[in-house]
Formats: structure tokens, C-alpha cells, sequence
């Protein structure tokens, strides 16, 4: 039974979307993804464990398996994913393509939920690249668009990178012991734990690999959310949980502070984007960030409570992004991204602001919204962390804690400019919120409320715990901690109405603000230093070819052009050192036979003479010698 | 079933015969004819492969060979200096099998790929015919003089296919591959005469590779392992495993002696380019399996680090070349020196994963680069263009091309779930597992699948996404997708790679007895 459903919970999505293909039919896509759904909660509610494998090499057999984590997981992307494909129904509605689309978001469920329930470090690599693929695929969508392949490529490009030191590390260890996930034992050395941990910051886009994450914003934008939000980048955060208790402590240390600094990194680039989707996009650098350093301080579960909260409240946002970009696609000719053709649509859009703001206090960390719960576990897991290792380690909390205050800051910022204040673009025509549009957006943002995680909206845990129950540092702990957090957070959201309230001087004049603070609107360069890269590579490429044609290739002509002048010059000698004496001792008995001819021909009396001249001398031979 | 090997081997040679009656206006039979003669190799190979037993397991090489076909065939008193004994001697172990049902595979495709070919008709496909029985013959041959015949044959039908059915330079490139492997051949001969003087069947001496796998010497000969005479300071048995990686490395091709390959791709016609990077290349490979490997494991210890330092300056100098290049056809070409670069650091591994890896690497790589060059031709036939600057957007034209493009393409680069990935990664687990060489050699040879991404990538950027754009307002018309018989081609390929690539053992049960049994062959020689 629970492999009859795993089975079908695992292949309906990708059946789903190839017959929705084949058949032109978008309900087949649906249908496979709500019922991969319901079948991961049914698995849920039998809550039984799973353990399959079949032999794929002549010694390596790769398993599925199906612990409590990988079921709730599942459970979430299942949901995302059926959320995703609600509303791009109406998103897509136009657009031609949108047959192609779905087979690729089929294909990115399946590969997904595959990567969740793999049991052999190589298995999880093989879906770790599928979803890499589909990432690709669905970036480069509208491929005709300038600039939209070269974003995809750039983006499956650093993965790819990543992907190197992932797969030199699962290598290494597979050198060392067994990559079986649930019968590693032993802790691993430093090396393959930071290659194998490079590989988890490529794909949850931390420093300094956050670059594409960026990039990935060209795609249609219920697949940020999908994959570049809710699901995908987190799988290097769900790698690190799940190798974290082989981690070498280096590299946990490692790990902890690009997770702190690639958290402040994305809050402080957030704060000066005006492209509502790059926003969120280094929002969910910075949260990944906050995911990242939980698993490095070793507070596992609260990272994972993390992944699960984020994913609820940033799927929301970026998918009320979408329902935003929609409507202005729908009733603007300007740049339908862009914050500063935005400005007072809660009219407009009333349950896209009301979810909105609902998944925006989440994000932003306040009390009796999910993301505050998750957040604070982190930082006093970090706390407790710091508490233990010595003074210097507190650094990784303080980061933290200002990260919280950045984020808050941002939040503000967009729900002011964005929603607040008087439109800034004139609006062509009107626009009503459909269901399909509707539904997905209130059910994350309830979703985001405290109250699907645990009554107490204070508490550090929710009732899901107990599926990823695996802690080294506990995140019980000092008020003092969740005092300070939310004295920050109050502090941001107060600061940011202070700036951008609609009638402040930020906001009124904001349609005509252009880059300030170039570096942080640019990422602080991650991005031009990939392009710098690729330049580099492809002019080393050009001179690699170059030496190859001249210098490889010249010798071979070389050898060849002197074999044949060395075959001419023994040609010549040939013809005039050997030819030559043959032939001249040709000519000379010619000649000397011509010469005693002559003798012949001429009169007797010259022929008695040469006989006279015969007798003297054998004659004086005889006499003098 | 009784000397079905034979059949195999000579059916093509028998219809190349048979052609040779036929009046050369009817050029439709010869297509016809070339088709069913390599259907039928194909069906008797897939015959074969079900009645190959997968378990076999014996004490020696002479054991390990099935459907063994040997008699004396030429037989040469040279009075005082001695006599020459060769045999006409088949058989097929665990390693020739897959590269046989390959051979039948790819040239069948390379038939179809034929299809319009009309100029001197009977000429060509008479010569493929005689290339088909050379190429198997090298496959199946457990004789090394048989051996080297087929190997040198292969070069005529090739010189002429190129240098007559060829692009605008064919005549360079056809006379540059020719001498290059002809020097190739050279080394081989010297190493193959040493051999014959030193391996001994009973009392006399013998060309069976068999025995010289089973290291039957005899002793105080050159190549005697326990022979003390050096050559310039080398032993012989040195010299003669460094002939043949040379031999065969300007086969497979390996970095320094590959430039060969681009030119004689970019010249040949699409079917010839099909058969030279899906078999030729391979029987280069198998030489260094087979002879170089199989017969001097002692030497393959000393020199791991070196033939596996060669396989990575492969993989990294192909794979940056394959980014430089402006012409589709010459991308891919490079790309396979890149990609036969795994095929040697898998060798060098010496473990078990690693040479089953070089060999389904080989199989994959047998399928893969046939069809990029398929592809490379559909858009040559249309323009009969491939630079790459020449095209754009081509997705929005040719969806189905596209589909097809971006299967090889990602099995190319290694996508999981597609036959290039799986020899990969088993040669890579090779080289990490292996203790002939430092960890270098595996990060390396890892970083290889990052830049074959970028070529490949970079390649679908600037000619299938973008704006819909051809150079010449000329090929506008000719701007269709994909024809039924391309779509034949393609599609059995496709099938295969995918099958390959989600369940290897199809393969590898075939050769993991052999493959375990070469292993312990080898691991004898451990110091």
C-alpha cells in the first residue's frame, strides 16, 4: 500500500504534465499534482516508515526512503506545487506555450519530491541535477526575450560550478565509507565536508554563488515562487540537514558564517532594489542565509522549521508578486516589475494586499506570525551556540539580530511603496482578482499565521517538530534574546514608516528615483564578477584554440612540410650525388669512347702516326722502368 | 547458432561483393542492399547477445571467450628463420559484446543516414561495407594479426569515403588522418612483431591474443616479464606499453595527438562523421583495453599516473577547445576528445568501476556523439552552413530539432538520468576510489562536467534561444523541421540513451564478469 502510494506520489506529477503535454490539456497537470498531494497526506496520516532500493551499478544500490522528515517535506512541496499550478492557470492563461509549461513544472514536482526521498548520496545527486535541468528550462521560458538565455545559462552555469565540489565530495566519501544516507555513522573528513558543503551554497544561492538566484528572476514568476523560493533552493539547506551530523566542525564553523554573511548580504541588497521580484529574490538569499547558519550553529531542527515556514510565507509573496505583475501587464504599457510604477494598489487588489501584508509580517519576523517563531529558534540556537564556543562566536547571533532589523526595514519598504500612497502610473482599464488567483494567495497566507504551527505564538517549535526531532544545541533560552529580536523588528517596521510613509518625502518623489547606492542595487558586483569570469574563460578558450591550431597542430604540418623537404632533398641527392656518377661515368666512356673512335675514322697516315706513337711509348715503358 | 561470429563479420563484405555485379545507374539498390546487410548483422547480434551467457566465470583468458571460432589460416615455412602461424580466430567476452551490438547499432544508423546519397553510389556503399566488416572484424578478433588487418582496413574505405564524399578541404583531411594513423599503426606493428616473438602456443610461436593475455612467454624472449635485457635503459615491455598507448591513443584521440579528429570530422559527410566518432574512436579505445591493458598489466601499474594525467589534459584542453569553436560540427568534435579523456582516466583507475565505467562511457559516448552529429548535419543539409553566428532562435522554427538537440546536448554535458552521466560517474568513482594516483587527477577530471556545460549551453544560447534569425534570406525555404527518416534516426537513439541512462545494468551485466575477472588479472601484478 505505501508503496503503491509512494510510487504515485513520486511519478504523477511528471505523468501529469507529459499528458497534459501530449493531450493539450492543462487539467491533466492539475489532476496529477492534486493527487500526488493527497497522497503524501495520506502518508502523513499512516505516518509509517519506507525503505526500497534496487541495484543500479553491480555494487551500489540506490534507495528511496520515506523518515518523518522526508514525509512532511514532501507533504509541503506537494502543496506548493499544487498551489503553483492553481495559479498559474490563470497566469499562464495567454500564453502559448503554457502546455510546455506545465510538463516542466510536472518534471520539477517529480525530480523534487525525488531529491526529498533519496536514501543514497547519489541518487540525491541525480535529482539534485534534475532540478537543476528544470530550473534552466523554466528561467529560459520566454527564451525569445533579450537577455533571458543568457540569465538561464548564467544560472544553471554556478550550479553547475557547485555541482563540481558536490559531486568530487560525495566521490571522496564514497572512497571512505558508505554514501548510504541512513547507515553513514562516521564524522567525514574536512574536505569532502566542504565540497559537499559548496555544493549546498550553489544551490541555496549563498555567497558566493547568490548571484544566479538573482538572474532566475526572469522567469514567470509563480516558478520564483515555486522553485526559487519555496522549494528548490532549499534543497542545499535540506543536503546540510541531512549530512549534518557527519560534518567535520570546521566546517560547520565554515558553514555558520557564510550562512550570517550571506544573510546580511541579501537584507541589505534587498533594501535598495526597485524591482519588486529582485527584492524578494535577496529576501530569500537572506533567509536561506538565516537556514544556512542554524544548520552550521547546529540548531537542525529549527533550520528546517525554518525552510517550512519560509516557504509558506515567500511562495505567498511571490506569488502575490505575480497576481501584482499581472494586473499591471494587464493595465500598463511601463515595466510591470518595477516598484516605482506601483504605489497605493490596495484598491485595487484587496485580498493581494490583505495576503500580501499577512505573508510580509511573517517575513518580516513579528510576533504571531510563523516566521517569527522559526526565525527566533535560529537566533537562539545561534545564542546558545555562541554561548559555548567563546566571545568571538557571538558574532554569528549579532548578525543575525541585524539581519532581522534589515529585514523588517525592507519589508516595510516595499508594503509602503507598493500598496500605500496614490498610483504612481496611469491604469488603462480595470481588473478583478479570479479565484484561481485568489485561493492559492489566502491559503499560504493563512499558512503564515502562527496558528498553523503551535497555539503559542512565542514558542520555538511547532507541533511538526517531532518529524525532524534532531537538535545538538536546544533553542530554549534567554528572553533577553526574544526581547532584543523584537525590539529590532518593531524598531525596522517603525524606521521604514518613517521613511517611505506614503506622504514622506522618499515616497512622493520615488517614480523619478534612480541608483543611488549602485553597489548594493547591483548585489555588490556578484553578478558583473560572474560575467568577468566568463570572459576570462572564453578568452582563455580562444587562446587555448589558437595554441592548438599553431602550435599542436603547426608541429604536425612542421613534421609534415619537412618529411616532404627532406623526401625532395634525397630526391636531389638522389638524382645528382647517386644519379649523378652513374651518369657521368656514362658520359665520360662516352666520351673517351668518341675520342679513340675519332682515331679510327681519320686517314692511314694519321693511323700509321698514333701507331708510331703506340711503339714509342711501350717501347720507352720497356726501356726506362 | 554455429559460427554466427563469421556471419557477423563477413555478411557485409559477402553483399559488398555481390554490389560489385550490379550496374552502378541502378544506385537505389545499393542502399537497399547496404540496409539489409547490416539489419541482419544487427538482428544476428542482438541473436548473440541473447544467447551470451552473462555468468561466465573461468581460470583463464582462454576460458573467458564465448562462441570461439579459431582455425589456422595462413601458414608460412620460412625455413631456418622459423614460421609464421596465423589463425583466423574469433570469439566475444563480456567487453566485445557491448561494442559489438554497438558496431551493428551505429552502422546501421549511418546507413539510413546515407539515404540520399547519390553521387557514385555503388563506389560508397560498397566501401562502407567493406568499413562495417572491418570495424566488427576488429571487435572480434582474439588474433592479433586478424586484429591489425582489420584496424589497417578500416583506414582505406575512410581515406576514400572522406577524401571522395567530403567537404571543401577533403583531400587535406583525408590524407591527414590517413598518415596520422598510419603512424599510429606503425608503433602497433613494431609491438605486435615483438609480441609474436616472445608468446608461445605449445612450442611454436603465436599471434593469439589469448595467449598473450595469459602471459603463455616464453622464457628469455624480448618481452618476457622476467627478461633482463633493457632497450636505451627501458625494458622492452616498457617500450612496448608506451608504443601502444601512442598507437591507440592517435586513435581514441588523446591530447597531444588529436588533431587529427576535428579536421577529418569537419570534412567527412554526416554518415562518415557518425561512424568515425561512434566506432572508430571506440576501437581505439578497445585496443588500449584489450592489448595495451590485457597484455602489460604490469606496466599499466607503473604508468597509471601518467596515463591518467594524459586523460585529464584531455577532458580539460578538449572540453576549452570545444568553447572556442564557431563551427557546430567542430564543437562536437573536440567535445569527444574531451569525453574520451574519461575513457583513459577510467583505465588508469585500474578498479573494477572504473573500467566498467571507460567501457559504458565508450557505449554512451557510441550513441551520443552519433546523434550530435546527426544533428549537426540536419542543419548543414538545410544551409549547408554551421557556423554558429549563422542562426538564432531556431527553437521557435524547429521545435521537434530542438527537443532532440537538448536531449544529446544534456547527455552530453552528464544530465543524470541520460547515458553520459552513468559513465561518468563510474569512471570518476574510479579515479577517486583508485590508489594508483592522487586525489587531483579525480577533482580535475571532475571539473570536466562543469565545462562541458558551458560549451554545451553556451552553443543552445546563441543558436536556439533568441529571436528567430538565419544569415542567408536563401535557407529561409529550406527551414523545416525534422523529416521522417532524421526522426528514425533519431528517435531509436534517443530510446537507447534514456534506457542506458535509467538502467545501466542492460550493459554492464554483460561485461561485469569480464570486467571483475581483467581486475584480478591485473590486481596479480600488485607489487
Amino acid at each position: 500500500m505505501n508503496k503503491v502510494l509512494i510510487i504515485s506520489l513520486l511519478f504523477l506529477p511528471l505523468l501529469g504534465g507529459v499528458f497534459g503535454m501530449l493531450f493539450k490539456n492543462t487539467s491533466y497537470s492539475i489532476g496529477g499534482i492534486g493527487l500526488s498531494f493527497a497522497a503524501s497526506m495520506l502518508l502523513i496520516i499512516n505516518g509509517s516508515e519506507f525503505n526500497t532500493a534496487i541495484q543500479w551499478l553491480p555494487d551500489y544500490s540506490l534507495g528511496i526512503q520515506l523518515d518523518s522528515t522526508a514525509a512532511i517535506l514532501v507533504c509541503l512541496v506537494a502543496l506548493i506545487s499544487l498551489l503553483v499550478h492553481v495559479f498559474s492557470l490563470e497566469y499562464m492563461r495567454e500564453d502559448n506555450g503554457k502546455h510546455r509549461y506545465f510538463a516542466k513544472l510536472g518534471l520539477f514536482t517529480f525530480s523534487m519530491i525525488g531529491l526529498l526521498l533519496a536514501n543514497h548520496l547519489i541518487l540525491l545527486f541525480v535529482f539534485w541535477e534534475l532540478v537543476g535541468l528544470t530550473s534552466y528550462l523554466l528561467i529560459g521560458f520566454w527564451y525569445k526575450k533579450d537577455g533571458i538565455p543568457s540569465s538561464a545559462r548564467q544560472a544553471f552555469m554556478v550550479n553547475r560550478i557547485a555541482d563540481v565540489a558536490l559531486l568530487a565530495g560525495i566521490l571522496m566519501l564514497n572512497s571512505q565509507g558508505t554514501i548510504q544516507i541512513s547507515e553513514m555513522t562516521a564524522t567525514w573528513l574536512f574536505v569532502p565536508s566542504i565540497l559537499v558543503a559548496i555544493g549546498a551554497f550553489g544551490k541555496s544561492a549563498q555567497l558566493p554563488f547568490s548571484g544566479w538566484l538573482t538572474k532566475a528572476m526572469v522567469g514567470p514568476t509563480p516558478v520564483s515562487a515555486l522553485i526559487h523560493a519555496a522549494t528548490m533552493v532549499a534543497a542545499g539547506v535540506y543536503l546540510l540537514f541531512r549530512v549534518a551530523p557527519f560534518l567535520h566542525p570546521d566546517a560547520l564553523i565554515i558553514i555558520a558564517l557564510i550562512g550570517a554573511v550571506t544573510a546580511f548580504y541579501g537584507g541589505i541588497c534587498a533594501l535598495f532594489q526597485h524591482d519588486i521580484k529582485k527584492v524578494l529574490a535577496y529576501s530569500t538569499i537572506s533567509q536561506l542565509g538565516y537556514m544556512v547558519l542554524g544548520i552550521g550553529v547546529g540548531g537542525v531542527s529549527a533550520s528546517i522549521f525554518h525552510l517550512f515556514t519560509h516557504a509558506f510565507f515567500k511562495a505567498g509573496l511571490f506569488l502575490g508578486a505575480g497576481a501584482l505583475i499581472h494586473f499591471m501587464h494587464k493595465v500598463s504599457f511601463e515595466d510591470a516589475q518595477d516598484m516605482r510604477n506601483m504605489g497605493g494598489l490596495r484598491k485595487q487588489l484587496p485580498w493581494t494586499f490583505r495576503t500580501f501584508l499577512v505573508c510580509s509580517l511573517a517575513l518580516a519576523g513579528l510576533p504571531f506570525f510563523s516566521g517569527f517563531m522559526s526565525k527566533e529558534a535560529i537566533i537562539l540556537s545561534a545564542w546558545n551556540w555562541a554561548d559555548q564556543l567563546g566571545t568571538w562566536a557571538y558574532i554569528i547571533p549579532d548578525f543575525a539580530l541585524i539581519t532581522a532589523f534589515l529585514t523588517a526595514l525592507y519589508v516595510g519598504r516595499m508594503v509602503l511603496l507598493v500598496f500605500y500612497g496614490t498610483t504612481r502610473v496611469e491604469l488603462k482599464s480595470s481588473f478583478v482578482e479570479s479565484n484561481a488567483l485568489k485561493l492559492p494567495l489566502i491559503v499560504l497566507a493563512v499558512g503564515s499565521l502562527w496558528i498553523a504551527f503551535n497555539w503559542n505564538p512565542l514558542a520555538h517549535a511547532s507541533w511538526f517538530n517531532s518529524f525532524w526531532m534532531i537538535e545538538r544545541y536546544s533553542s530554549d533560552g534567554s528572553l533577553i534574546v526574544t526581547f532584543l529580536s523584537i525590539l529590532l523588528v518593531g524598531v525596522g517596521l517603525l524606521l521604514s514608516y518613517g521613511l517611505f510613509k506614503p506622504d514622506s518625502a522618499y515616497a512622493t518623489s520615488y517614480r523619478d528615483v534612480t541608483g543611488r547606492f549602485a553597489s548594493a542595487l547591483n548585489g555588490f558586483y556578484v553578478v558583473w564578477l560572474y560575467d568577468r569570469i566568463g570572459v576570462g574563460l572564453s578568452y582563455a578558450a580562444k587562446q587555448l584554440h589558437s595554441f592548438d591550431q599553431k602550435v599542436i597542430d603547426g608541429a604536425i604540418h612542421l613534421l609534415g612540410v619537412s618529411t616532404v623537404v627532406f623526401s625532395k632533398t634525397i630526391a636531389l641527392v638522389d638524382r645528382f650525388a647517386v644519379d649523378g656518377p652513374v651518369n657521368g661515368a656514362a658520359h665520360l666512356s662516352g666520351f673517351i669512347g668518341k675520342r679513340f673512335a675519332a682515331i679510327n675514322s681519320k686517314d692511314t697516315q694519321t693511323q700509321l702516326a698514333w701507331l708510331l706513337v703506340g711503339v714509342i711509348l711501350i717501347l720507352s715503358w720497356i726501356l726506362f722502368f | 547458432m554455429q559460427n554466427i561470429l563469421t556471419y557477423i563479420f563477413l555478411f557485409p563484405l559477402l553483399i559488398a561483393m555481390v554490389m560489385l555485379f550490379i550496374p552502378s545507374e541502378r544506385w537505389r539498390v545499393f542502399r537497399r542492399l547496404s540496409f539489409a546487410a547490416i539489419s541482419i548483422q544487427l538482428i544476428l547480434s542482438v541473436l548473440l547477445a541473447f544467447s551470451f551467457d552473462k555468468e561466465l566465470n573461468a581460470e583463464n583468458w582462454a576460458g573467458m571467450f564465448q562462441f570461439v571460432e579459431q582455425v589456422n589460416w595462413i601458414n608460412l615455412d620460412l625455413g631456418s628463420v622459423g614460421s609464421i602461424q596465423i589463425q583466423y580466430f574469433l570469439g566475444v567476452d563480456g567487453i566485445s559484446m557491448p561494442l559489438l551490438m554497438l558496431s551493428s547499432f551505429v552502422l546501421l544508423i549511418g546507413v539510413i543516414s546515407s539515404w540520399n546519397i547519390q553521387e557514385k553510389a555503388k563506389g560508397y556503399f560498397i566501401l562502407y561495407l567493406i568499413l562495417s566488416s572491418s570495424i566488427v572484424g576488429c571487435f572480434i578478433a582474439l588474433d592479433f594479426f586478424l586484429f591489425y588487418l582489420c584496424f589497417e582496413f578500416m583506414l582505406l574505405p575512410m581515406f576514400f569515403l572522406i577524401g571522395i564524399w567530403g567537404g571543401a578541404r577533403r583531400s587535406y583531411a583525408s590524407i591527414k588522418f590517413f598518415l596520422y594513423t598510419l603512424l599510429g599503426s606503425l608503433f602497433i606493428l613494431v609491438v605486435m612483431i615483438g609480441l609474436y616473438l616472445s608468446v608461445v602456443d605449445g612450442d611454436v610461436n603465436t599471434f593469439s591474443l589469448v595467449k598473450m593475455m595469459d602471459g603463455a612467454y616464453e622464457s628469455g624472449s624480448i618481452l618476457d616479464p622476467s627478461s633482463p635485457e633493457l632497450i636505451f635503459g627501458y625494458s622492452a615491455r616498457v617500450l612496448a606499453f608506451i608504443f601502444l598507448i601512442i598507437g591507440f591513443g592517435i586513435k581514441l584521440p588523446a591530447v597531444p595527438v588529436h588533431t587529427w579528429l576535428p579536421d577529418a570530422h569537419v570534412e567527412a559527410p554526416t554518415p562518415i562523421s557518425v561512424v568515425l566518432a561512434g566506432l572508430l574512436l571506440k576501437v581505439g579505445a578497445y585496443g588500449l583495453l584489450r592489448i595495451a591493458y590485457g597484455i602489460f598489466p604490469d606496466i599499466a601499474i607503473d604508468y597509471a599516473g601518467f596515463v591518467a594525467v594524459v586523460g585529464v589534459l584531455s577532458i580539460i584542453y578538449g572540453g576549452m577547445n570545444a568553447l572556442a569553436q564557431r563551427d557546430l560540427k567542430r564543437m562536437v568534435a573536440y567535445s569527444s576528445v574531451s569525453h574520451m579523456g574519461f575513457v583513459l582516466v577510467g583505465l588508469a583507475s585500474l578498479t573494477s568501476i572504473g573500467f566498467s565505467g571507460s567501457l559504458f562511457h565508450m557505449v554512451s559516448h557510441g550513441l551520443i556523439s552519433p546523434a550530435l552529429f546527426l544533428i549537426a548535419g540536419v542543419i548543414y543539409d538545410r544551409t549547408g552552413n554551421r557556423q554558429m553566428e549563422n542562426f538564432s532562435g531556431l527553437a521557435s522554427k524547429m521545435p521537434v530539432y530542438t527537443f532532440f538537440m537538448a536531449i544529446f546536448f544534456f547527455a552530453g554535458l552528464g544530465l543524470p538520468g541520460l547515458s553520459g552521466f552513468v559513465g561518468e560517474l563510474m569512471v570518476l568513482m574510479g579515479a577517486f576510489g583508485s590508489s594508483q594516483f592522487s586525489l587531483w587527477i579525480g577533482i580535475l577530471a571532475t571539473s570536466g562536467i562543469a565545462i562541458s556545460a558551458a560549451y554545451f549551453l553556451w552553443t543552445i544560447q546563441r543558436m536556439f534561444y533568441g529571436k528567430y534569425f538565419v544569415r542567408e534570406s536563401t535557407w529561409e525555404p529550406n527551414m523545416l523541421d525534422l523529416t521522417a527518416r532524421e526522426k528514425l534516426m533519431l528517435i531509436p537513439l534517443t530510446v537507447l540513451v534514456i534506457v542506458l541512462g535509467v538502467y545501466p545494468r542492460l550493459m554492464l551485466d554483460y561485461s561485469n564478469e569480464t570486467i571483475e575477472f581483467f581486475i584480478q588479472q591485473i590486481s596479480r601484478f600488485y607489487p
